[in-house]
């Protein structure tokens, strides 16, 4: 199977394409990187999807998911990496904020 | 005029009951009252005594001279206790880490033992002086040398040498353990001390703030977050900066506009806070009319997130009692800050490298996500924080730069909003050239 993530969430396949990036680097840096249209559609199409998206890998245990529900998990971390973007600065990057290219983010 | 009225009043009084107007702010035993004709602004309620700090301007001189940031190097940070590590990072016996520190001019290995205790030596093998371990961080039976081979026990002691039969009397083996540092652990924060035998056991040396932080589930977090970055400033002008909320309504007014500031509160003044020799802690205020984001609203329903919302009934935390209550931001001297919230912890690291130079770290923690949505709101508090600290260090370089000029002589704070920032730079001032550590005289 080549899709990244579960049937039920085929609708966000091609932002889990994008999106669903292992690690808090990776999806800080896309954050950066990326248009903010692209932040913006990431936020409206998840943000309002995520009970469901917590719903259903609640089924597994902690720790224990399979690639598919691990990307969705990703997906739904990168979300949350886009917040404060769209709902406050109106950019991908803090207005006036430090240099990201400075800025560590080990983990 | 006001200087000179503050100098008199101030000689009316002891130490303990401090009385001084500064600013049209009145500083009594136990509370900082704005005095204002109009509405009532908000008052920090201080439940300590406040000692004399002196009052007016503060200069600007100790944030910007190499030579006094060799005396801070020499009276400070080789006499305070650092912290460096959580037991978490060294959980098992023959753990290891290598802690470059410059400010010392040091590499410290901080190991735990066989005996599952944990030791603080320097880097440096008792022959020839090389470094005994280039690893940051391991785990080791034992340390080998590179140069010849020395072998050094996880307690210190010097095992074997190759050719110990060419080594006369005067190099006997038990003499030449690795130098240590003194090394001791509070709630799981391992603390090094350069002073092998420091006058102050850490305990003391914390004294009541540490007391007041005791009963915190520490060793219950997950540790979610680190983050780092090199900044031009002086590690003074750093902790100044997370010294007040005076800065929450400008710097942060795009992000957090509402979390520390209202109508009612619009310079953010935290509810509460306490003097505590070295050391300093605030209570800053979470304003009840708060209106959560949409992403802050789900983290919430999902778990919980670093935006003012529920409070856990956990010790350690809140020591003033205050109703209206977002997180204590404990400020341990010379530079480590603690802040506890209901359910979180965030740290800061300043470590100073030159006069206008410190290397700075935050680490996360947040209760253990039980399920994926607990997991998905500890993103929440990491971003949000992440971002409030991008915020946070644009202000650093200009203000650094700007002090460095030496154009500016003073700093023109209130005590009101800022008392904090004189309290660090009277409690440099007698570490440096005063009588210690005021937390214990």
């Amino acid at each position: 199977m080549n899709q990244k993530l579960p049937s039920q969430f085929a609708a966000f396949e091609s932002l889990a394409v994008v999106w669903a990036c292992a690690t808090e680097r990776e999806r800080h840096t896309l954050r950066l990187t990326s248009e903010f249209e692209q932040l913006k559609q990431l936020y409206d199409a998840v943000l309002p999807e995520l009970e469901q998206i917590v719903a259903y890998l609640n089924q597994f245990p902690m720790g224990q998911l399979p690639e598919q529900e691990q990307n969705l998990l990703y997906l739904a971390l990168s979300c949350m990496e886009v917040t404060l973007a769209v709902e406050a600065h109106g950019q991908t990057t803090v207005p006036g904020g430090f240099d990201p290219a400075r800025f560590e983010v080990d983990f | 005029m006001l200087p000179i009225f503050c100098h008199l009043l101030k000689k009316c009084f002891a130490t303990v009951n401090l009385c001084i107007l500064v600013n049209g702010v009145f500083l009594e035993r136990g509370k900082i009252t704005m005095n204002t004709p109009s509405q009532e602004l908000p008052q920090m309620r201080v439940t300590t005594p406040v000692p004399d700090m002196g009052s007016g301007p503060i200069p600007v001189e100790p944030y910007i001279s190499p030579e006094f940031f060799e005396q801070e190097r020499e009276k400070i940070f080789k006499r305070a206790w650092l912290q460096v590590l959580r037991v978490e990072e060294i959980p098992l016996a023959g753990d290891y880490q290598l802690i470059d520190l410059p400010v010392l001019n040091i590499a410290v290995i901080v190991v735990r033992g066989q005996d599952n205790q944990v030791r603080a030596f320097h880097n440096i093998c008792t022959h020839r002086g090389n470094s005994v371990t280039l690893q940051e961080k391991g785990n080791a039976r034992t340390f080998v040398c590179g140069y010849h081979g020395w072998v050094f026990n996880l307690d210190g002691s010097l095992r074997a040498r190759p050719g110990e039969e060419y080594f006369s009397d005067d190099t006997e083996k038990c003499d030449l353990g690795l130098l240590p540092l003194a090394c001791d652990v509070w709630n799981g924060f391992v603390f090094i001390n350069y002073q092998p035998e420091p006058a102050v056991g850490l305990l003391d040396f914390l004294g009541e703030i540490g007391r007041d932080m005791e009963g915190f589930p520490f060793g219950e977090l997950s540790h979610i977050a680190r983050y780092r970055a090199r900044v031009k400033v002086n590690w003074k002008a750093f902790t100044d900066a997370f010294r007040e909320g005076y800065h929450v309504a400008m710097v942060h007014g795009q992000s957090i506009p509402d979390s520390m500031n209202s109508p009612t509160n619009p310079q953010g003044v935290p509810v509460s806070a306490r003097l505590f020799g070295s050391h300093y802690s605030m209570s800053t205020w979470a304003n009840p009319e708060h209106q959560p984001t949409p992403s802050e609203a789900l983290a919430w329903k999902l778990g919980m997130t670093f935006s003012p919302g529920e409070q856990l009934d956990l010790g350690g935390v809140n020591p003033s009692g205050d109703d209206i209550w977002w997180f204590d931001m404990n400020m341990v001297f010379p530079n480590f800050f603690a802040a506890l919230g209901p359910g979180w912890v965030f740290t800061y690291h300043f470590w100073p490298r030159s006069v206008d130079e410190t290397d700075w770290t935050m680490n996360i923690y947040q209760m253990e996500a039980e399920d994926y949505g607990q997991r998905i709101a500890q993103e929440h508090t990491k971003v949000l924080l992440r971002d409030l600290l991008y915020e946070d260090l644009s202000t650093l370089e200009s203000t650094q730069k700007g002090m460095s000029s030496g154009v500016l002589k003073q700093l023109h704070i209130s005590d009101g909003l800022e008392l904090a920032v004189r309290q660090q730079q009277w409690v440099v001032q007698q570490w440096v050239n005063g009588d210690g550590d005021p937390g214990q005289i």
